[in-house]
């Protein structure tokens, strides 16, 4: 009979030495996502803060519609520089939240997609399209922005007040909560 | 006297030798060897940005992926609607970031994705499920009569074709590879892959026209293919194959250059190869034997996204509106005289 129990006492040990040890390695898989997810959004934000506070200078920038000339002009509104090599899904996400922004927050006009690389009419008029947006699509000829305008990734969006980059979002391609906190930012 | 005769003689060879390969005009002629069967104009009920990847069942239906869109579409052979897939009710929150979706022997369809790798539905549009968790989307995909996947790999782990089940859990690793273009295979698209009745697997790279035929266990079988006229041969591989190397000289390597885009199983008899030379397309029918059929280069100017069940299609974007809308591509259909 004593032996009985302490074989149970054993098996019983070692059931919460196992339950211990899963708990553990399931604590710590889930604390390495959340490290991951978060160093990324990290990432992303110190490479945004970069543009905050730059002038978006006055350039010539063409429609890709009929090629009219507009000057990016900016009291209030958002350009948002696009590229073939950027995720597309991405950027039709970013474009659609943009327009929705805009349709509810009617003072902020000033507002561009600009291509700065691999421009492309008919890939343009394809994002135009899908987003279903109702500003400009346009691309320029001059590589008037600097270097770090122009390098990936893409899309990256700049809020803008009076030329000056109030907030810059670059989003993560497969976070849209990420996106979504920029938008609650501007919004307020 | 017997060097200006030798200089002379050399001289006359390469002009002959020049005149004659120019003298083979490159013309498309794909429309006088082809009749078109008919335009499929896709519904406005959808918005498609493009067409990347199409298949086609037994019935003609057509599933297209659109990349750009981020969407999967089922229409019927006059182009209607009839499914838009997604993953939502079966898995709510999967990433999804469709590549290519193909239809398996049973008319069942699997998509495959960008991370997770790879998603089924039934031939109805309906969900199914995730496939095996050590699934990696290949390049290519074909399917075996018992529904088993080969697939063409070209990653970390090297060149190879995977024998799979039909949810992706791997049975074995086969198939040979240039070695002298290693580099240039793992780093750019082309090439294909097929199988035929009998589970006859087909291997197209894109270095050359030549295919390597294996039978369902693997075993080379077979190696045919026909040097077109046209054809420039790749000179040599990228010289590492990190990603910087590759970005910087796969154009120069590739200028000018032949390489062979795709593979079609073009009817129950025969597989269609399809070249790009830079400016055109070209185009190659053999039979399962490997006997070449056509009796000229067939040559065309826009690119065939599928080819089966004896029919080629080919996508069209028609030009935008004076507003800037653009309508929905068009699906050409075409046959070969």
């Amino acid at each position: 009979m004593r032996k009985y129990y302490i074989w149970l006492i054993i098996i019983l040990l070692l059931l919460l030495g196992l339950t211990f040890f899963n708990l553990y390695r399931l604590d710590n898989k889930k604390i390495k996502k959340i490290n991951y997810s978060r160093e990324r959004e990290t990432n992303y934000l110190k490479l945004a803060e970069k543009f905050n506070g730059l002038e978006f200078p006055v350039i010539k920038i063409y429609n890709a519609i009929n090629d009219n000339v507009i000057e990016t002009k900016i009291k209030k509104g958002f350009i948002v520089l696009l590229s073939n090599s950027g995720c597309n899904p991405c950027q039709i996400r970013e474009l659609k939240n943009i327009e929705e922004f805009l349709r509810v927050y009617n003072k902020v006009k000033d507002t561009y997609a600009i291509y700065v690389d691999n421009y492309n009419r008919i890939d343009a008029l394809r994002l135009k399209k899908l987003s279903a947006i109702s500003f400009p699509i346009c691309y320029f000829s001059n590589d008037i922005l600097s270097e770090n305008f122009l390098t990936k990734p893409f899309p990256k969006i700049f809020f803008i007040e009076n030329q000056k980059i109030i907030s810059t979002l670059i989003p993560i391609p497969d976070k849209v909560s990420f996106s979504e906190d920029f938008d609650r930012k501007i919004r307020n | 006297m017997g060097r200006r005769k030798t200089f002379s003689l050399g001289l006359t060879f390469t002009l002959l030798f020049t005149s004659i390969i120019f003298s083979q005009d490159i013309k498309v002629n794909f429309y006088e060897k082809a009749s078109k069967v008919k335009s499929i104009k896709i519904t406005d009920k959808i918005l498609i940005g493009d067409i990347n990847f199409l298949d086609i069942d037994k019935n003609g239906n057509i599933l297209i992926t659109d990349k750009i869109g981020n969407a999967v579409h089922i229409l019927d052979r006059e182009g209607k609607l009839l499914r838009t897939l997604t993953p939502d009710s079966c898995n709510p929150g999967f990433n999804w970031r469709p590549l290519k979706a193909y239809y398996d022997r049973h008319g069942d369809i699997l998509v495959l994705n960008s991370i997770p790798w790879g998603y089924l539905f039934w031939g109805n549009g309906n969900c199914r499920g995730e496939m095996d968790i050590t699934f990696i989307a290949p390049l290519h995909i074909y399917y075996l009569s018992d529904n088993s996947i080969v697939g063409y790999y070209n990653l970390d782990d090297g060149l190879h074709l995977k024998m799979m089940n039909d949810k992706g859990k791997e049975k074995f690793r086969f198939g040979e590879f240039p070695s002298e273009y290693e580099r240039i295979l793992y780093r750019f698209e082309g090439g294909g892959l097929v199988t035929d009745k009998d589970d006859n697997i087909y291997q197209l790279n894109l270095s050359s026209p030549d295919i390597f035929k294996y039978d369902k266990r693997g075993k080379l079988i077979q190696r045919f293919g026909k040097i077109p006229f046209y054809f420039r041969k790749i000179e040599r591989d990228l010289s590492s194959s990190d990603h910087k190397t590759a970005f910087t000289e796969i154009q120069k390597l590739l200028k000018d250059k032949t390489i062979a885009l795709s593979l079609f199983e073009y009817d129950t008899d025969k597989i269609m190869v399809q070249l790009y030379n830079g400016n055109f397309y070209g185009i190659q029918v053999y039979n399962l034997k490997g006997k070449y059929l056509l009796k000229d280069e067939i040559i065309l100017d826009r690119q065939i996204l599928s080819a089966k069940y004896g029919l080629i299609y080919i996508v069209h974007q028609p030009a935008p509106d004076a507003n800037g809308n653009l309508p929905n591509p068009v699906i050409d259909i075409y046959k070969l005289k």
